[in-house]
This record gives structure tokens, C-alpha cells and sequence, in this order.
């Protein structure tokens, strides 16, 4: 058996043996005859250069190798998930799929998220349910969502006119007309929450209403089919919240948001819920007659 | 190598670098050839390398470590005329010159050259540069690790698989060889 120390010195005088520097004149000359005709970088772009070197050709070359690796990797999981994006992107939107439902004649039905598309209230009228949380409540004068624990509901009423006596400029039901309703109803507070602009090209104004003298209901919106019908939106002992969306073609959406427990934490924690619904909203295509 | 013509030739001076490369030049040619084993890659291994050190000499900031540099831009050059080699998937295997001075010319000695040489070829490159520069160059494991930029731990495991695998040749060789009288005996 080759002892250590054997082994060192047969290692090192077969390499000693092996290292031959023949041709290295040769090889000198033609070197020199290489650099004779350039010039050293500035110590800058050496420095810069050396880096970049050490960066691109990096002595250990198995270094390179898991760099290599790597970085085929990341390319890998980049196209997949461009792939994935783009299959997501052609892929149909899920359709909401109706749950059980409670009640008989005005029956509060579950949906499964997805979307889902009003048959009665606006045939057409398109919203996104982000979860299976909300029910609905879909009649011909009116749209009602609630969710648990129930203490509140949204309510969606189309093209509603200002109630009570007023010119008749200010009845044409436009949004514009009826914001200035609001702000000179009488017995009414208004506050405006905000203005923005949905996801879906829909203009929203949002206001906070109330009662000064919750026992004295003031009417706001009445039903455009019957003027003198009873209010459908007044400002009350309850706590609300009212969003007017303008649908384009005249046509308008009032959406109360409604805290039986007139608590305005109950209004504002369901408007939060109801909120990515409010951003989904398409008007239909055309509307009834 | 004296100082002062380091200095001279990251000023530019030509002469100057001329003298550093002629005087290294033998050297590097040596450390080159064990490290590539092919004679045309370890000659232009060694060009590449003078011609980059020429080159970014200024980019040298301390003149007394100017062989270390050149070693490593060397070693450097050399890992890739490793790579060039596989790409070019070509197996060369070097023919032992017939006379070797610095081994007797026994019958044995030859077997062991024989077979050191094929045991080093089969060697990866970075396996065969450790080897080098430990048992050619003698350089201490530090100083071996900075000229193949690694780290030191890295470069004392290779070491060891190198050695392992030289040993394991050796050892080969040396069961050939005594099988042969022990069934005789």
C-alpha cells in the first residue's frame, strides 16, 4: 500500500516531470507582438472589465453551471406563469350557481361566486359575487342583497325620482338632478362620502344620509312608475349609506346600504363587503321599455 | 519579481511588461499544460491570459501581488479551454513521451507515470487545478483557495477528492501488478 507521503512525492514529481514549458519562446514572441499593438485600458474600465469578468467567467466553472441552471429555472417558471395568465385570461368567467333559497313568495336565495345576472328587477343587470355570503332577493321593483348576520341589506332601486314637490327640471331622474335634490331636501343631512369610477367604466357618487329629527322621516327617491307611491329611499332613524351609479343612457341605479341597528359601523362594514359587487356591476345591454 | 517593473508597466511601458511576461512565462506555460492537458489550449490559455494582463494591468491597485494575478487570470483562461474542450465533446488522451528524464526509465515507474496520467485526464478540470497548485505550485491551502476563487473549505474537499481519486489509481495499479505473483506464490 502507497503510504501519504509516497503518494505526495510520486504525485509530485509525475507533475514535476509533466510540466514542460517547450514552445514557450515561440509562444512569448507571438504574445508580445500581441500586446505591442494595444494599449492598457484606464484603470476604470479595468476595474469595471475585471468585474464583469469575474461576473461572466467565473473561475469555478461549476459555479457557473448552478448559475446556468438557475437561471434556465427562472425562465422556466416566468413562461409558465405568462401561460398560466394568458389560458386564465381566454378562460370563461364562472357563473354564479343558485343555493337554496328561504322563504315562499319573496324567496332570499344563495349563490355560489361567480357571476350572475338579474332576471326580474333589471333583466340583464350583471354583478359579480365574490363569495357565496350574499343572498338576493331579485323582484320587479327592486333588488335586495343581504348578508349575515342580516342587521343590514343593500337595496337597488332603477331610475328613481326626487320625491316630494319640486320643479320640474328636477325631476328628470338624471343623476345630476338628483344630487341637487339631495343637497336642498329639506329635514335631511347629507354627507358626500366620495366620487370614483368602478372597474367598469360606472360613475358612483356616494353620500351619507340621515334624518335631523330621526322621528320625522324626510322621503328622498320615489318610484318612477308611481311618483306618489311610498318612498324608496328617506332619510330615517336608520343608518345609510347611498350610492348613485350612473348606467349611461339616462338610466340610474340608487343603492342603499341600510343598518337596521342604526349603527353606522353596520353601514360601513357592509358597504366594505358590498363594495367588490358595486365594482362589478355592467348595466345590461339594453334596457326594457 | 521586482517591484518596480510592475510599476513601470501599469504605466504603459512595453519594455517593461515585456521582461514580467518573458520572465513568467515558462512558468505559466507549465501550470497551463498540467491543468488543460492539450499543448495548443495551454499556449493559447497562457496568451489569453498575458494579453488580458496587459491589458488591465492599471487595473492592478497592488504591484507585489502581480504573479498571484497572473496565475489566477491563468487559471482563469485555463477553465476555459476546459470549457471549450467539452463543448467540442472531443476525448484527447496525451501519449507518454517514450524517455522521461525526470523518472527512471524502469519498467515500473513507466506503469506508474502510465497511470498517474490516466487517473489526472480523468480528473474535471477544477479537480485537476487543485491539484496543481497544491502539489506542482505548493502553494498553502489559503493562498491555493484565493488563486482558484474558492472558498477555502471548497477548496480543501477537492483536494481531498482529488487525492483520493490519484490514490485510487495508483492503488489499481499497484493490485495489477502483485496479483499475478500472489497466485503464483
Amino acid at each position: 500500500m502507497t503510504t501519504r507521503d509516497d503518494f505526495d512525492s510520486v504525485l509530485g514529481s509525475w507533475l514535476e516531470a509533466e510540466a514542460t514549458a517547450d514552445g514557450a519562446a515561440t509562444l512569448l514572441e507571438r504574445t508580445l507582438a500581441v500586446t505591442a499593438q494595444r494599449r492598457p485600458r484606464p484603470a476604470w474600465i479595468a476595474h469595471a472589465d475585471g468585474a464583469r469578468r469575474a461576473r461572466l467567467l467565473p473561475i469555478d466553472d461549476r459555479g457557473r453551471s448552478r448559475l446556468a441552471y438557475a437561471m434556465l429555472l427562472a425562465a422556466a417558471i416566468v413562461a409558465l406563469l405568462v401561460g398560466a395568465v394568458f389560458f386564465a385570461g381566454q378562460r370563461p368567467p364562472r357563473l354564479s350557481q343558485p343555493l337554496a333559497c328561504a322563504g315562499v313568495d319573496t324567496a332570499l336565495c344563495g349563490h355560489t361566486a361567480g357571476r350572475w345576472t338579474s332576471q326580474t328587477f333589471t333583466p340583464g343587470l350583471m354583478l359579480t359575487w365574490p363569495n357565496d355570503a350574499w343572498y338576493t332577493r331579485d323582484l320587479p321593483d327592486r333588488l335586495e342583497l343581504k348578508t349575515m348576520p342580516m342587521t343590514s341589506a343593500v337595496i337597488v332601486h332603477l331610475d328613481p325620482l326626487p320625491a316630494g314637490p319640486g320643479p320640474e327640471q328636477e325631476r328628470a331622474g338624471d343623476v345630476a338632478s338628483l344630487i341637487r335634490w339631495l343637497r336642498t331636501a329639506p329635514g335631511a343631512v347629507i354627507e358626500m362620502v366620495g366620487e370614483r369610477t368602478t372597474p367598469t367604466g360606472l360613475r358612483v357618487t356616494t353620500w351619507d344620509i340621515r334624518a335631523i329629527d330621526p322621528r320625522a322621516p324626510v322621503a328622498l327617491f320615489a318610484p318612477r312608475e308611481n311618483p306618489a307611491a311610498p318612498a324608496i329611499v328617506e332619510a330615517n332613524h336608520y343608518a345609510q349609506r347611498l350610492h348613485l351609479v350612473d348606467l349611461g343612457g339616462g338610466h340610474v341605479l340608487s343603492i342603499l346600504v341600510v343598518a337596521y341597528d342604526s349603527d353606522h359601523e353596520t353601514v360601513r362594514r357592509t358597504d366594505t363587503k358590498f363594495d367588490p359587487i358595486l365594482d362589478s356591476i355592467r348595466p345590461p345591454a339594453s334596457f326594457s321599455p | 519579481m521586482p517591484r518596480e517593473l510592475v510599476v513601470r508597466a501599469r504605466e504603459g511601458d512595453h519594455d517593461a511588461f515585456s521582461e514580467l511576461a518573458s520572465a513568467s512565462i515558462e512558468r505559466l506555460l507549465r501550470l497551463s499544460r498540467l491543468i488543460v492537458r492539450d499543448d495548443d489550449r495551454a499556449q493559447d490559455a497562457v496568451q489569453d491570459a498575458l494579453v488580458t494582463a496587459w491589458l488591465n494591468i492599471r487595473g492592478l491597485r497592488d504591484p507585489d501581488r502581480f504573479d498571484a494575478w497572473l496565475h489566477r487570470l491563468v487559471v482563469r483562461s485555463c477553465y476555459r479551454a476546459a470549457g471549450h474542450e467539452r463543448r467540442r465533446r472531443v476525448v484527447e488522451v496525451a501519449l507518454l513521451p517514450i524517455d522521461h528524464a525526470a523518472v527512471p526509465d524502469t519498467q515500473a515507474s513507466v506503469a506508474i507515470r502510465d497511470q498517474l496520467d490516466r487517473g489526472f485526464a480523468r480528473l474535471p478540470v477544477h479537480l485537476r487545478a487543485v491539484l496543481v497548485v497544491h502539489h506542482y505550485l505548493s502553494l498553502r491551502d489559503q493562498e491555493a483557495a484565493e488563486m482558484l476563487d474558492i472558498p477555502l473549505g471548497t477548496m480543501k474537499s477537492r483536494l481531498s477528492r482529488a487525492t483520493a481519486a490519484m490514490r485510487a489509481a495508483l492503488e489499481a495499479e499497484e493490485r495489477a501488478a502483485t496479483a499475478p505473483q500472489e497466485s503464483m506464490a
